[in-house]
């Protein structure tokens, strides 16, 4: 959620957790936003006032759906990459990329210059491990 | 999703994804698999011939597999145990999935290809006996002044990819 004014996070975040029929599980509100690792909410506009997060079994929607649907639990946020190839080697990386990678890694595949792309270029979208040696 | 890529030394390169809404399942993951191959052909995906040859770079999802999530769903809250119809609709897609590289190794592409399988964010199961549904009114609720507010997007500010490279067969 982002307000008109990034100061009044607390302030909503102590009233919507007032109402305790909104099946809220938690709140992160202005440096809480920061310090889970989503950005400065008072830096950078794209980043949210306010992260809200539901109790499991929770959906908030306009309709009826028998899932979650982008939300912010584990299973929402941890899916899998699977990249397959006959000469790839088997391996099971743990360390935690980004879906932006793949641009990164298409580039690298094609034999296209890594450079020209803004995201590789400013360091946040290097190409995925194990694929290239 | 299935994506290809042609690399300078060593071919191609093919990606896949899984999502389509309102699509029935079967004609959906049929449409997928014959548009795969149609470009690997260097056709258009309608089969018709591409003046320009097959692509570098194609993909495909599988929205079927979301339809069933939304509207069948789970068993349980762990996910171990989908309803009939998502179970279906993930074995279909595994098939078409398998099709495709069944394909790319007859046509003498696949070790040129680097196949790569993601989705955007996960759709966490809830058990449907316990499952609430509400739309509350988050911009009234906060008491002060809202510009913005989304409620499923929460995959697209931070999704976590697992990652893993897969073998030979």
């Amino acid at each position: 959620m982002w307000l008109e004014k990034s100061s009044d996070a607390q302030k909503a975040k102590s009233n919507l957790l007032a109402n305790s029929s909104l099946g809220i599980s938690y709140i992160l509100a202005g440096n809480e936003v920061t310090a889970a690792g989503y950005g400065s909410p008072f830096l950078d506009s794209r980043v949210p006032d306010l992260v809200i997060g539901a109790k499991v079994g929770t959906l908030w929607n306009d309709g009826f759906e028998f899932e979650d649907h982008g939300g912010f639990l584990p299973q929402d946020l941890d899916v899998p990459l699977i990249a397959y190839n006959p000469n790839l080697a088997p391996a099971n990386i743990t360390q935690v990329v980004s879906n932006r990678q793949v641009a990164s890694t298409m580039l690298q595949a094609l034999g296209l210059p890594l450079a020209q792309l803004d995201a590789y270029r400013l360091g946040d979208s290097p190409v995925l491990p194990g694929l290239f040696t | 999703m299935t994506v290809h890529l042609r690399h300078k030394k060593h071919g191609m390169i093919c990606i896949v994804c899984v999502f389509p809404k309102h699509l029935h399942q079967t004609h959906a993951n049929q449409e997928i698999g014959s548009a795969l191959r149609n470009w690997t052909l260097g056709n258009w995906a309608n089969g018709t011939k591409n003046p320009s040859g097959a692509p570098s770079l194609y993909g495909a999802d599988f929205q079927t597999i979301t339809w069933a999530q939304q509207n069948a769903g789970y068993l349980d809250a762990a996910g171990d145990n989908p309803n009939k119809s998502l179970a279906s609709a993930l074995s279909e897609a595994d098939a078409r999935l398998g099709t495709f590289l069944n394909f790319l190794q007859s046509s003498g592409k696949l070790n040129s290809t680097l196949v790569l399988i993601g989705s955007k964010q996960g759709q966490g199961p809830i058990n449907p006996k316990t499952l609430k549904v509400s739309n509350p009114d988050f911009m009234d609720g906060t008491g002060v002044p809202v510009a913005f507010f989304v409620g499923e997007d929460g995959g697209i500010v931070s999704t976590r990819l697992w990652y893993q490279c897969l073998p030979s067969g």
